[in-house]
């Protein structure tokens, strides 16, 4: 039977570079007097400075992760941490630089934002450069804007919200991101306001040997619910770029929060994300995200089940190919009675790539009736990649409902030889079975691109397998 | 220190990936090893080898004296006293060697009453179309018991393994496994975990050649305050086509403040295999429990039958009639104190 073979993504779309234009670049490297001068450029207060210059300190007394891929390549003293681009952030698409507007068009953002979304947010290197909101939701108290115009318009929020998820100290890549981060969207959602339409923030980074350190904060306020899209790609350089944004997300009492990235960083880019929820009472925070880019990628993202009857879902799939190192997998931490937390993660990997699901379940003592099942599943399209499997579950209560189930392999000849006998041509088969596998993940991708990428992922089944 | 490592490690946070023990524990102890060796067509060697792994240097360190014995064909069992009369600390390291087409039942005892310390080594060597039969129970109330199993098992051979640890304070087991083309690994572990038992799991089936079949079934009680930790790693190596590895854990939690980790590790560099593992963790399921007791039996009886299905698989495998029955009546009186 011969080998089955699907082409690497096709990437082209998103490969386009722009002319290396920017209004400011800080000098390469990472310094005390880099971080103040990030500071100072954006005119901050004194304790958002604060938190940058400990978490500077925090970062030099920290080592590298002792497990996980090889980071020896990331040279910080080559990366530019702060590049603004030439513009200011505004609200009318008009009056965004074209350049800047062409590169989102292609990308599909403003289509998307005319047919199916709330808002939309787009960050071009280190800074905003488009936010704006439908003007019903801005009636009812909605805020979604940058994290810098949120510091200055709602501070009050932002420091009582600020670093309280992802504390500076949990590893050595979340105090780089607090010591430079900028850009990144600021969501607020009042009590009993539930959006029908998503909201999307949309991160580009143009720029060569730089990082890109965005912030994103989401409020759901009780009894509100919210749907938020997060894409990110980059075009391709011969040198590293490094991605290292934070994710907080509270979901208070009744709410609900759903949480979906579409992640397709060029192939040169190392990402090292941090993204975590904190669940209040009967509150749902869902999470779905498709990994297909990045050199290097170490992702986790984490449900905190604080509140009574709180739950979370994670539904991911990551696609590695040459030259790739996918390291992903979800935390979640059963604190509190009655949580519950479901797992649905799947790989595919091919032509040398390397897909490591890497995960933690905790169910604490107090967590009780809680139940916790957990679903990951591997497929391998070749002998040169490498599928690995390194689930932690941690449980210390005995009042507890939990399992973990895994598989790894190729497709099966037996299912092949099923789909041939109802009429399928062997190409057919292999193209059903492969869709079927990545089709509960993709079935959740969000809107406009993610249908895009569904339809990438098809029709590269389609003509290559065989 | 810490000891018992996993072979990949996860974030250090989570504090799966070792065993921590004090940093003397293997220092100044008056340790021997004088194993009793039962059985025909057994021969006892002068050991030449070196052990390749241990739990940790310093348990490699300690374990000075070893014995070789060499098995040929015969239908009775073999059988292995670790602790003679009155011993209290043993040390050592055991190679056994399983020669080609032999077929033959192994069973090691670590039990005394007196016993508070052992730190072994068990080589297992396992030629072409070998086929062993291993049950090792470790019994001794107020022990800390060390155990390192190493097998190799060459082509076409079969390594059967059931480790029982029935009562230690401290059970502290690494058991890897290497198998070369058409071999088969079946590792069987139950445990039973009571007071403030620590009982740490790191077994590790490395498959290497084509055709072979490795499986890991892990059944096991806690009661009190007892903690499990549970490293499985499945590793197909390049090269593994057509294998089959399959690893299964499952922990019963009879009391609230007893705590469990389990750490189920697969690792695939061949396309062409077949992996999985799977992981359950909870009390008995209080509809199993309901519908014995409307039979009319009491709740006591019910537990037990319950988790006596649940070990089912792995007390059959013992082949030893007088092992099976010790290790059924320590289950028993285990199951009277939940």
């Amino acid at each position: 039977m011969p080998k089955t073979q699907i082409k690497d993504l096709n990437t082209n779309i998103y490969n386009f570079k722009n002319k290396d234009e920017y209004a400011y670049k800080i000098k390469n490297g990472l310094t005390k007097d880099i971080v103040c001068e990030i500071s100072q450029k954006k005119n901050e207060p004194k304790w958002m400075l604060d938190i940058r210059l400990k978490a500077l300190e925090t970062y030099e007394k920290l080592s590298l992760p002792t497990w996980g891929p090889d980071l020896s390549e990331l040279k910080m003293d080559e990366i530019a941490t702060y590049v603004k681009p030439k513009t200011n952030m505004k609200d009318n698409w008009d009056d965004v630089p074209e350049n800047i507007k062409d590169t989102f068009e292609k990308l599909g953002i403003p289509k998307s934002e005319r047919e199916y979304l709330a808002g939309v947010g787009a960050q071009y290197d280190s800074e905003v450069v488009y936010h704006s909101m439908k003007k019903d939701l801005l009636e009812q108290g909605v805020i979604y804007t940058s994290m810098e115009e949120a510091i200055e318009k709602y501070p009050e929020i932002v420091k009582e919200y600020f670093s309280k998820c992802v504390p500076l100290t949990e590893h050595k890549f979340i105090a780089l991101h607090y010591a430079v981060w900028s850009g990144g969207s600021f969501v607020y959602v009042p009590k009993n306001v539930k959006l029908e339409m998503p909201l999307q923030s949309y991160f580009r980074l143009n720029s060569p040997e730089s990082g890109q350190f965005e912030h994103t904060l989401i409020i759901v306020e009780d009894n509100s619910s919210l749907h938020f899209i997060e894409g990110c790609s980059a075009p391709k350089y011969n040198k590293v770029n490094l991605h290292a944004g934070c994710v907080e997300l509270f979901v208070k009492e009744n709410a609900y929060l759903r949480y979906s990235t579409v992640e397709n960083w060029s192939k040169n880019m190392l990402n090292l994300n941090t993204k975590k929820a904190i669940c209040e009472k009967n509150a749902q925070i869902d999470w779905v995200s498709g990994s297909f880019g990045s050199k290097i990628s170490m992702l986790y993202p984490m449900s905190i089940l604080k509140g009574e009857n709180s739950k979370t879902e994670y539904t991911g799939i990551s696609f590695a190919g040459a030259g790739q190192n996918l390291d992903t997998g979800f935390k979640v931490v059963h604190l509190a009675k009655n949580t519950s937390s479901v797992v649905n993660a799947k790989s595919l990997s091919k032509n040398g790539g390397i897909c490591t699901y890497r995960a933690l379940v905790k169910v604490t003592p107090n967590a009780t009736g809680s139940k916790c099942s957990v679903n990951c599943d591997g497929l391998m399209l070749d002998d040169k990649s490498r599928s690995d499997t390194l689930p932690v579950n941690d449980i210390q209560t005995n009042d507890v409902e939990f399992s973990h189930e895994a598989k790894v392999g190729k497709i099966s000849e037996k299912s092949i030889f099923y789909l041939m006998t109802r009429g399928l041509s062997e190409d057919d088969a292999k193209a059903t079975i492969v869709r079927g596998f990545a089709n509960p993940v993709s079935k959740e991708l969000p809107l406009e691109y993610a249908v895009e990428m569904n339809r990438l992922i098809n029709l590269e089944l389609e003509g290559a397998i065989g | 220190m810490k000891i018992n490592y996993s072979p990949v490690l996860t974030s250090q946070n989570y504090g799966t990936n070792y065993y921590q023990v004090i940093d003397s524990t293997f220092d100044n102890k008056n340790v021997s090893f004088n194993p009793k060796i039962y059985g025909e067509n057994v021969t006892i060697e002068n050991n030449t080898f070196a052990v390749s792994s241990a739990i940790c240097d310093q348990a490699k360190a300690q374990a000075k004296i070893s014995k070789a014995i060499v098995i040929e064909q015969n239908n009775t069992p073999v059988k292995i006293d670790i602790f003679q009369n009155k011993e209290t600390c043993v040390a050592g390291n055991l190679f056994i060697t399983l020669n080609e087409y032999t077929n033959r039942d192994i069973i090691i005892n670590i039990e005394s009453e007196t016993a508070t310390f052992a730190n072994l080594n068990l080589v297992f060597n396992i030629k072409k179309s070998a086929n062993a039969n291993v049950t090792i129970l470790s019994n001794a109330n107020n022990a800390q018991i060390f155990l390192n199993i190493e097998a190799k098992i060459e082509e076409n051979a079969k390594f059967k393994s059931v480790t029982i640890s029935a009562a230690a304070n401290e059970y502290v087991l690494k058991h890897t496994t290497s198998l070369l083309e058409n071999s088969t690994s079946e590792t069987k572990c139950l445990y039973l975990g009571k007071n403030k038992d620590k009982i740490d799991l790191n077994i590790i089936s490395e498959i290497h050649g084509k055709f072979a079949n490795s499986t890991i079934n892990v059944v096991g009680s806690l009661n009190n305050f007892a903690e499990k930790s549970f490293k499985g790693t499945i590793d197909f190596k390049q090269g593994a086509a057509k294998s089959y590895g399959d690893e299964k854990e499952l922990c019963l939690m009879f009391s609230p403040s007893c705590k469990s980790k389990a750490l189920p590790i697969l690792l695939c560099a061949e396309e062409d295999v077949e992996g999985s593992h799977s992981t359950a963790t909870g009390k008995i399921d209080e509809s199993s429990l309901f519908y014995i007791m409307s039979r009319g039996i009491s709740k006591r009886d019910a537990i037990k039958m319950v988790s006596m299905a649940k070990f089912a698989n792995i007390i059959q495998s013992i082949n030893d009639e007088e092992t099976k029955n010790k290790v059924l009546n320590l289950i028993d009186r285990n199951l009277d104190n939940v």
